[in-house]
């Protein structure tokens, strides 16, 4: 076990260290796209502590992705806060949007779960498009800079605020998946009323797994807006719920490393095959089916399968 | 008096047209759920294949109506056949969490969605009203005649699955299936034959609700997860895996829906939808009418 | 067991090659001695057909151009990227074109929303870019300011003109209007409720459409009662058809007036064409006028295709007026240049507007069009045909 976690700290180290210097030698379009990437990894690694960890489902994801991006452009635009001001409270939003939806869709089970989560998820993104008074509606809103020390930050200031938060949101859940609420959540997952007999109580593990899975989601958002400078409700779409989750299934449902594969991959996909654009759908749908059918475990997980099996 | 009726009436006609089609996709959602205890994610798509395939005959082909509409229909029993082949059965042999072979159908959905899409360009597939672009009229009331069919198809597809359920050995094995899957097999049914068969029923009613409502709105590749998700809706309002309390429960919502267009605004419908099916699900989360023309003796 | 460990293994290795296979497939990036344009377009989403066609359009032009030299003797290339009518992905498409592909000027054809995203991009990173169908007006620049983002096709705000002063014409004083629940319908339903009164019209209904709705009876109904003698639409193509069915469905013969004439013409595709007999649509250009035809000819040229398509002209003009700014610019490979070029253009014929219409541009005026410039056309048999204004 510790030498797991030494070879895990090198690894990541060595990966924290590449992905500090590749500023200096990468234009300002591939930074965005780590950028991008680095956001959909937060908001997979929340959602992979609910659905992963704890076996739920949440088909709603983007809901907390969409409340965190908006809350804090709304405060910038019409309260002229500053971004950093607006950030604990775009999260602090969503905590309490998670603890209030916690209610009515934690206790339902399975498919009921799905539906509701999904209609939560689907009902966000109506407010965020209908209601132009407030969030400028389908057309978008651009979304001021930030400035600091005089000076309006870069996209490449961005790219190293995002990375110290994908860095922190990866080590949270490290170290969570090894730590009892992990096994709790877990527990949970593998059996539910096994886990209540030997008591778990089962419904503050559930939302505790929901709340991180909404504050991740709205630090991804508020993220996500700030370093694209413009947002638009077409970002939190039914679509990109199913997306995030094909994200953990292409990785390996409950790996962590899993999120950071899946995330990499899921959002590069559109950009890759710019020119190609009529077969993103048809792709999406590929993928799904692949991991599904052959790759039940993910591409981390079936490679950690091969090398269990190699070695024993 | 006379003032309310000449507008509430069109308002419960609209209501329960567009309401139908809901419920005949939450009935396409029971039939799997019946048999399988799956639900099928990729209903929507399994809707927009047959408009697809009935397209397809009618614009490329040159065929009639009458002839695209089955051939349609078969397009949607295809589907679902395909489905349940490829990643249903597969999936539900892995022995692995329910949860797999239900993304599973929708990854089948998309790829179906991706394949029409790319061929159409994402463009709308045109189906035209079924009988002419004019009205009926019964005494003062002009009722949309797609409506009035939509409603008949609601009608006899019920009683026809209420018919094979209940009047035929068949329906008796697809329900012994559902109810207790290993015991049906100790009985001798084939358990994976009934599977198959449910997915390729609720292929067929899907298609067939989904060619029946193609020329109200122009319909395109994307459409079925909209139709997907308020079929679902509709199940979920109605009753779980009661077909007859989804369909119900889709005449339900589209009666809220109309009512709401007609008496306050029609800017906020969809959202409508969501608070009430979040409302159920917080106050009477087995639906509104679970126990729906169930009989006693099946209930769980 | 075996088979099963095999499998995997050939499973992550296919999924390798391909990965591999789609980087190594990646369109070359633009090099330096070629004049660079990035093309951001709606390839799918509502109004896919339009900017499909579009496209087709705008490359063909350019291939003609570079077969008869290109500018300045260089050739021009151009990168067309799908958006889907995502503002994020027109960002996406507009930062790669300019640090990958070292565009210095863009082409948008897209909604509104995309627009809106396409222009605060242009701004914050100064580059000029220009879009050729019809805009809200929030993307029309302040009096006296010099604008990043320009257009070639009318706003809102002449439609709203157009509309009114037709309305007017025809003696209705009662209007009904009936409106997209997305952006461009609320856009469009403030704009005629703010200029309505200057044409001596009275807003007397207001119904929306949620977007994919599939009745709007009950909302036709609404409208009629308040007593509006005639329709005004902002809506898009699939919701028109609806509307009209809900028309003949509760027997309203109202006169309707309908904004976007792409729109109508998606619509009149999708739809049996008996249902929009005598609408009458605001139009970006009188159809019959021989300066349209040239675009339709040019089309047919390209495409082999007849096709009378009224969007098309506005693209034209916009790739017309792009590559006009690059021949005068000082340095087409510097953005800021071409975007003072703009300011240049002079004696350039248009194909929207009055006859003998030229493009030009000032700070305030970063579009070409104004509200004499709308014409009106009628359906009638299928067909959306001029009034001849």
């Amino acid at each position: 076990m510790v030498s797991n976690r030494k070879r895990d700290l090198m690894i990541g180290v060595g990966a924290v260290v590449v992905l500090m210097l590749l500023p200096l030698r990468l234009g300002e379009y591939y930074l965005y796209l780590i950028r991008l990437v680095g956001v959909y990894v937060i908001l997979a690694l929340g959602l992979n502590v609910f659905m992963g960890y704890a076996g739920q489902i949440n088909l709603g994801s983007a809901a907390f992705f969409c409340i965190g991006a908006y809350v804090s452009t709304i405060l910038q635009i019409k309260l002229g806060w500053h971004y950093l001001a607006g950030f604990p409270i775009a999260i602090a939003l969503s905590f309490l949007a998670a603890w209030g939806m916690s209610y009515p869709l934690l206790r339902l089970r399975g498919h009921a779960m799905a539906i509701g989560t999904l209609a939560f998820g689907i009902a966000v993104f109506l407010v965020a498009e209908r209601f132009r008074g407030l969030t400028g509606g389908e057309d978008g809103v651009v979304v001021p800079g930030m400035a600091l020390f005089g000076q309006v930050m870069s996209g490449t200031f961005y790219y190293y605020f995002i990375l110290v938060f994908v860095v922190a949101a990866y080590l949270f859940c490290y170290f969570l998946s090894d730590s009892r609420i992990g096994r709790a959540l877990r527990a949970i997952r593998d059996n539910e009323d096994a886990a209540a007999a030997m008591g778990v109580d089962v419904y503050y593990y559930k939302r505790l797994g929901w709340l991180v899975s909404g504050v991740f989601g709205g630090l991804a958002g508020t993220l996500y807006a700030q370093q694209a400078g413009f947002l638009s409700p077409s970002t939190f779409t039914l679509w990109t719920n199913i997306i995030v989750l094909v994200m953990l299934l292409v990785g390996g449902l409950g790996l962590n490393l899993g999120c950071i594969v899946g995330g990499t991959i899921m959002t590069l996909l559109p950009h890759l095959i710019a020119g190609m654009e009529n077969y993103v759908l048809l792709l999406n749908g590929l993928i799904l089916f692949t991991v599904l059918r052959f790759l039940p475990d993910g591409i981390v997980g079936t490679i950690a399968n091969i090398l269990t099996r190699r070695a024993g | 008096m006379e003032a309310i009726l000449v507008k509430f009436t069109p308002i419960i006609i609209v209501g329960v047209s567009l309401g139908s089609l809901f419920g005949l996709v939450g009935l396409a959602y029971t039939v799997i759920i019946n048999a399988s205890q799956l639900v099928n994610f990729g209903q929507g798509d399994f809707a927009m294949f047959g408009v697809a395939v009935c397209w397809f005959a009618m614009s490329v082909l040159g065929l009639p109506l009458w002839l695209a509409f089955p051939i349609g229909v078969v397009g949607g029993a295809l589907i679902g056949l395909l489905t349940e082949k490829t990643i249903v059965t597969p999936l539900l042999r892995r022995e692995a969490h329910p949860f797999y072979p239900i993304l599973g159908t929708m990854a089948v959905g998309t790829i179906a969605a991706g394949v029409v899409g790319i061929y159409t360009g994402f463009y709308w597939m045109r189906v035209d009203l079924f009988l002419g672009v004019e009205p009926w009229r019964i005494g003062k009331v002009p009722v949309n005649t797609q409506g009035a069919l939509i409603m008949g198809a609601t009608v006899v597809l019920v009683v026809a699955y209420w018919f094979l359920l209940n009047k035929t050995l068949l329906g008796a094995a697809l329900r012994a299936t559902g109810f207790n899957r290993e015991v049906s097999t100790l009985l001798g049914i084939q358990t994976s034959q009934m599977v198959r068969l449910s997915f390729v029923i609720s292929g067929v009613i899907a298609a067939i609700a989904g060619v029946l409502c193609a020329p109200l709105s122009a319909f395109n590749a994307f459409d079925g997860l909209p139709l997907a998700v308020n079929g679902f809706i509709a199940l979920i309002v109605g009753g779980w895996g009661n077909p007859y309390a989804a369909v119900l429960g889709g005449i339900t919502l589209g009666l809220i829906r109309a009512l709401l267009t007609g008496y306050f605004s029609s800017a906020h419908a969809e959202l409508a939808t969501f608070v009430v099916l979040v409302l159920v699900l917080t106050i009477k989360p087995e639906g509104l009418y679970p126990g729906f023309m169930v009989p006693k003796t099946l209930r769980e | 067991m075996r088979k099963g460990f095999f499998r995997s293994e050939l499973v992550l290795v296919s999924i390798a090659l391909v990965c591999i296979t789609i980087l190594g497939a990646t369109p070359a990036v633009g090099e330096k001695n070629t004049i660079n344009i990035g093309y951001t377009c709606g390839f799918t989403g509502p109004a896919a057909m339009e900017f499909q066609r579009a496209a087709e359009l705008v490359k063909g032009i350019v291939d003609e151009v570079n077969a008869a030299g290109g500018i300045h003797g260089r050739q021009i290339k151009i990168f067309v990227a799908d958006d889907g009518n995502d503002p994020a992905r027109v960002m996406g498409n507009l930062k790669r074109f300019r640090e990958r592909d070292n565009c210095t000027v863009m082409l948008l054809s897209g909604t509104s929303t995309a627009n809106f995203a396409g222009k605060a991009w242009a701004e914050k990173n100064s580059v000029p870019a220009i879009c050729g169908n019809a805009q809200s007006d929030g993307l029309l620049a302040k009096p006296g300011q010099k604008a990043w983002w320009f257009s070639t096709c009318p706003h809102t705000r002449h439609y709203i003109g157009a509309m009114g002063v037709r309305a007017r014409e025809l003696g209705h004083k009662k209007v009904g209007v009936e409106c997209s629940t997305l952006a461009w319908g609320q856009d469009g339903l403030n704009m005629i409720k703010k200029h309505a009164p200057k044409y001596g019209l009275e807003v007397v209904g207001v119904v929306q459409a949620e977007p994919k709705t599939k009745d709007l009876t009950i909302q036709a109904r609404t409208l009629r009662d308040t007593g509006a003698e005639m329709v005004m639409l902002v809506e898009y193509a699939a919701e028109k058809g609806v509307w009209a069915r809900a028309m003949k469905d509760i027997g309203w013969d109202a006169y309707v007036l309908s904004m976007s004439g792409g729109m109508m013409a998606d619509a009149l595709l999708a739809y049996p064409a008996e249902l929009f007999e005598g609408w009458e649509v605001v139009l970006m250009s009188d159809i019959s006028k021989p300066r349209c035809k040239k675009v339709w000819d040019k089309y047919e040229e390209i495409k082999g295709k007849r096709l009378e398509a009224i969007d098309l002209t506005g693209v034209w003009d916009a790739i017309h007026v792009l590559l006009e700014a690059v021949r005068l610019s000082d340095n087409p490979d510097n953005p800021k240049a071409i975007r003072e070029a703009f300011y240049k253009i002079k004696d350039l014929p248009m194909a929207i507007g009055r006859e003998g219409a030229k493009a030009s541009y000032a700070p305030g005026k970063n579009c070409t069009v104004t509200p004499e410039d709308v014409a009106i056309g009628v359906v009638k048999s299928g067909k959306i045909v001029g009034l001849g204004k």
